[in-house]
């Protein structure tokens, strides 16, 4: 219809059978890079979003740099020098616990179960998620019927309940509780995964994949996978978030690992030890505050991935 | 039915420590209560604010009540909040006195014993009166007595206290005659609380009957009523014969947390609460109006060393380390573990250090002894490793005998912040004498299966100590053993020791009071050096009371004692209102500090946003779908 197309289209003068495949391998990589390009244009036009990445970034640096900025034994109470309860003072800019130990040490250390479980719980309700999701779209009849029950009991099911009893089938632990919170997560997921590959599936190019004799696994792994995925990706980061509350719940329930440190048993310790009674602010606010700043990180990302992927989202 | 399964939450918790620690079923309750209360505490679960329109002006002690109550039949009540409560209602023939525990008369004037100790007389005065103005006989006692005897049903309270009663019979309205199968030392008229015949006898099943309703007693206090949300409303007794308490009566409040119950204190809604952590304590100390109290507690505290848990015919139960049989390691493990750092660091020094099972409040049989020889030692704990053959493996954890490293679980209870806390010391100690540590803190429930069967290496323990030791030291005889399902006897830790069988026996049948006294402290010293239960300390029980309007309580001991949780009435019995004309519309000050409320202001305001972005996802979820 343009010129343009005319002008950039190459006719192959040889047609090799054996460059071909090459050829439109490097033609998707290529595309795939420029809507990665397009797609990051895209986000970092969205302020929230950039400031959510970069909260999340400086979080996720202290976690991973938590030995060398509180190395190890300042968390050893029997080595503390330190009054216990201290309120906020040079040598400990956040107090101590009752314990003794430096708040802001045990906050850094705090991030790396608060993120690790998160990241992982929701690495286990994606993978759950996406499977069962594109399953249920892509399947029809009886399985359909009885996968769509499934993720229907899961998505009612209430999640902390869930988890709750699970953690003490299992026992308390991290891995319970990623358990728990993956397991109890994944129906919405599902839910929106099998809505993408409804419509995936409907389009032409699936229908001349299934002329061509494209096997279930093809059609699923070949063209459903890559079109939910920005999907699954939009909604990995808005489900991190809640599996942070999620865990900082269940800690403070008393259901996470007692001598793995996370914000969640942070906020235990100081509620059964008495620091609203006693005034201990610097114990309760900077979990707290770290737990809502960084879902609402993970939140602004998630959004703005969300409106990026789906323009109809966006300016709203 | 007679199960008795060791139940340390209820030791933890239990006013008795004697029989009222047994059924797991009190820990499910536990164990749901506090699920319960936890799940609640984000909000403000105080009350509603009543203190403003206070119309009690003071005539009325107000109680939080935080724990639950099972029951409040007397015959099935094993919770401790429930046997407070019950204790101020009902008497037993002998009580123990405030001054520090003695024996005084309670229903019974008097008693005697004959020569060989098996025959237990009782006078009971012709003059006195239950509540309700009927007369109090012996036959009440009988009554009471045979009830247990003879309904199974009616056993779970004080049952097993009955085991050596051969016979009980009124010969008069005033004498009662206990006879026993055996001679013994503690007088059998402080077993049990004794029930009116003429309400019990009326109520058609004792074992159903709910007696929470305009109940007739023969203590200082009746409960009017009972109800889940309102709480328990008590009357003074004007039949008491110690005489009418001074104040009108007692209401226990329902409180979702400690921490509401402190804010209720401070506001003025009630006048007691009881078990502080040390926080609370020490934030409470400065409050003017408000007067602390550290009594010494009754309890121990204690990290069990599983000595490989074994049943009454001497299989082996559970999967405790093999270890752990060499009593070599467990006196080690015991020298490894600073206790008098626990007491400082833990509970800011508010206890007392220990030696022996039987706490200091108890001076009769208190093992009193500076020269411990399992006192913290680690150079010492690793010369004894060293001797006995665990050689130090490459990564600094020993190995033993078979070749494996030294690693052993410690188990808490997730429900007693001071558990992880203890836990977080311990690691390091054992790490210095090379032996590696897994903390492993589980519901109450748990902790009490896992202990009953053996399913540990170390964990926290703790018994609540009657005045008589009796009961405490018979647990730790081979017979006390539990069969293999957990059922039959308690034992604390699966001591199994010849020769504290024959120092038990015989301090259960000694009547001379200082022998008897030497006999428990040798027991003592008996299961000390068998290092299956390191005794840490015993933790002051730490209370708070409104000042500004009543006078100091009775406390027991009277040197250093407790107001509540005390062996008797006599804590809310002596509650005097201060002054003739209380008015206190207005008195109380200033609701708690400013940070109290920034604080919870702030964990209220952090989990609201939580639970909005939470739901917002949900909400999002939903739509999403297609």
């Amino acid at each position: 219809m343009s010129s343009k197309n005319t002008q950039t289209s190459p006719a192959p003068s040889a047609p090799d059978p054996g460059t071909v495949p090459a050829r439109s391998r490097n033609v998707a990589a290529a595309r795939r890079a420029a809507q990665a390009r397009e797609t990051w244009k895209e986000f970092s036009r969205n302020k929230a979003g950039i400031t959510g990445l970069a909260i999340l970034l400086a979080v996720i640096a202290l976690a991973l740099l938590a030995p060398v900025l509180a190395p190890a034994s300042t968390l050893d109470v029997t080595q503390l020098t330190s009054p216990q309860n201290d309120p906020p003072s040079a040598a400990n800019p956040l107090g101590t616990d009752p314990s003794g130990r430096s708040v802001l040490a045990l906050l850094i250390w705090g991030a790396r179960v608060s993120l690790l479980v998160g990241f992982a719980a929701t690495a286990v309700s994606m993978v759950i998620g996406t499977l069962m999701g594109m399953a249920a779209g892509h399947f029809t009849g009886a399985t359909q019927a009885i996968l769509m029950r499934v993720i229907d009991f899961f998505l009612v099911v209430p999640g902390l309940v869930l988890a709750i009893v699970l953690s003490s089938i299992i026992g308390a632990g991290v891995t319970t509780i990623v358990v728990a919170i993956g397991i109890t997560s994944w129906a919405g997921t599902a839910r929106v995964v099998r809505a993408q590959t409804l419509t995936v599936e409907s389009r032409p190019y699936i229908e001349r994949s299934w002329a061509l004799g494209a096997s279930d696994a093809h059609i699923i792994g070949k063209h459903v996978l890559p079109a939910v995925m920005p999907l699954v990706l939009a909604n990995t980061t808005l489900t991190v978030g809640s599996a942070i509350i999620a865990e900082s719940t269940l800690s403070f329930l008393g259901l996470g690992d007692p001598s793995s440190i996370s914000w969640g048993s942070m906020l235990k310790t100081a509620l059964d030890t008495g620091a609203a009674t006693g005034g201990f602010w610097w114990y309760v606010l900077p979990p707290g505050l770290a737990i809502v700043v960084v879902v609402l990180s993970f939140t602004l990302v998630g959004r703005a991935v969300e409106s990026v992927i789906n323009p109809t989202l966006r300016g709203r | 039915m007679q199960f008795r399964p060791k139940n340390p939450a209820d030791r933890q918790l239990l006013r008795s420590s004697r029989s009222r620690l047994r059924r797991t079923a009190a820990a499910g309750l536990l164990c749901a209560a506090m699920a319960g209360s936890l799940a609640l505490t984000a909000g403000p679960a105080s009350a509603p604010a009543a203190f403003a329109s206070d119309q009690s002006s003071g005539k009325t002690l107000k109680l939080a009540l935080t724990g639950d109550i099972d029951t409040l039949n007397p015959f099935k009540a094993i919770l401790a909040t429930s046997s407070n409560i019950l204790a101020l209602q009902y008497q037993n023939l002998v009580a123990y006195g405030p001054e520090q525990n003695e024996e005084i008369p309670g229903m019974a004037e008097s008693w005697e014993t004959s020569e060989d100790g098996t025959v237990w007389t009782f006078k009971i005065p012709s003059d006195r009166k239950w509540s309700d103005g009927e007369p109090i006989t012996a036959n009440d006692a009988a009554w009471t007595f045979t009830a247990i005897q003879t309904n199974d049903e009616l056993k779970q309270a004080n049952g097993a206290l009955l085991t050596s009663v051969s016979s009980v019979e009124a010969t008069d309205d005033e004498t009662l005659v206990i006879t026993l199968t055996a001679p013994q030392a503690s007088n059998p008229g402080t077993a049990l609380p004794i029930m009116p015949e003429h309400i019990w006898s009326a109520a058609g099943d004792p074992a159903a009957f709910a007696n929470d309703k305009d109940t007739v007693g023969s203590g200082p206090f009746t409960v009017v009523s009972y109800d889940k949300a309102a709480g328990v409303t008590m009357k003074a007794n004007p039949n008491y014969w110690q005489g009418k308490a001074k104040i009108d009566g007692i209401t226990w409040v329902p409180y979702k947390n400690s921490d509401a119950a402190v804010q209720a204190l401070k506001t003025g809604e009630i006048d007691i609460v009881s078990s502080l952590t040390p926080v609370q304590y020490e934030a409470l100390q400065n409050q003017p109006g408000i007067t602390t109290n550290a009594g010494a507690g009754r309890r121990y505290q204690a990290i069990a060393i599983n000595p490989g848990t074994t049943t009454a015919d001497d299989t082996v139960m559970g999967d405790g380390n093999p270890a752990l049989q060499d009593k070599e390691l467990r006196r080690a493990i015991a020298m490894g573990i600073d206790s008098n750092t626990l007491l400082e660091k833990v509970l800011q020094g508010l206890g007392q250090e220990a030696t022996g099972e039987i706490p200091m409040t108890y001076p009769l049989y208190h093992w009193d002894t500076k020269d411990l020889p399992l006192a913290y030692d680690p150079d010492e704990a690793n010369r004894v490793l060293d001797e006995a053959g665990y050689t130090m493996g490459p990564d600094g954890i020993r190995l033993d005998k078979e070749g494996n490293p030294l690693k052993l679980r410690l188990m808490g209870r997730n429900s007693d912040p001071t558990h992880q806390q203890m836990a977080d010391f311990i690691g390091p100690w054992m790490k210095a004498i090379g032996i590696e540590i897994n903390t492993e803190m589980k519901a109450p429930a748990q902790v009490n299966d896992d202990s009953t069967f053996g399913n540990f290496d170390l964990y926290f323990t703790g018994w609540g100590i009657g005045p008589d030791p009796d009961y405490q030291l018979s647990i730790n005889q081979c017979s006390s053993r539990p069969n293999a399902d957990g059922t039959g006897a308690t034992s604390e830790n699966s001591l199994c020791d010849p020769e504290f069988d024959k120092l038990y026996l015989a301090q259960h049948a000694e009547l001379d009071q200082e022998k008897r006294s030497e006999l428990v402290k040798q027991a003592q010293e008996v299961i000390y050096n068998s290092a299956v239960n390191k005794v840490l300390f015993y933790a002051n029980s730490l209370e708070a009371y409104r000042s500004d309007k009543w006078e100091p309580f009775t406390t027991q001991p009277a040197e250093g004692g407790i107001i509540t949780s005390q062996n008797g009435p006599w804590g809310y019995y002596s509650a005097t209102p201060v002054g003739s004309d209380v008015s206190e519309a207005g008195t109380s000050e200033e609701s708690g500090s400013n940070t109290t409320l920034i604080v919870s202001a702030a964990a209220i305001v952090v989990l609201g946003i939580a639970a909005v972005l939470f739901l917002r996802r949900r909400g999002g979820n939903a739509e999403d779908r297609a």
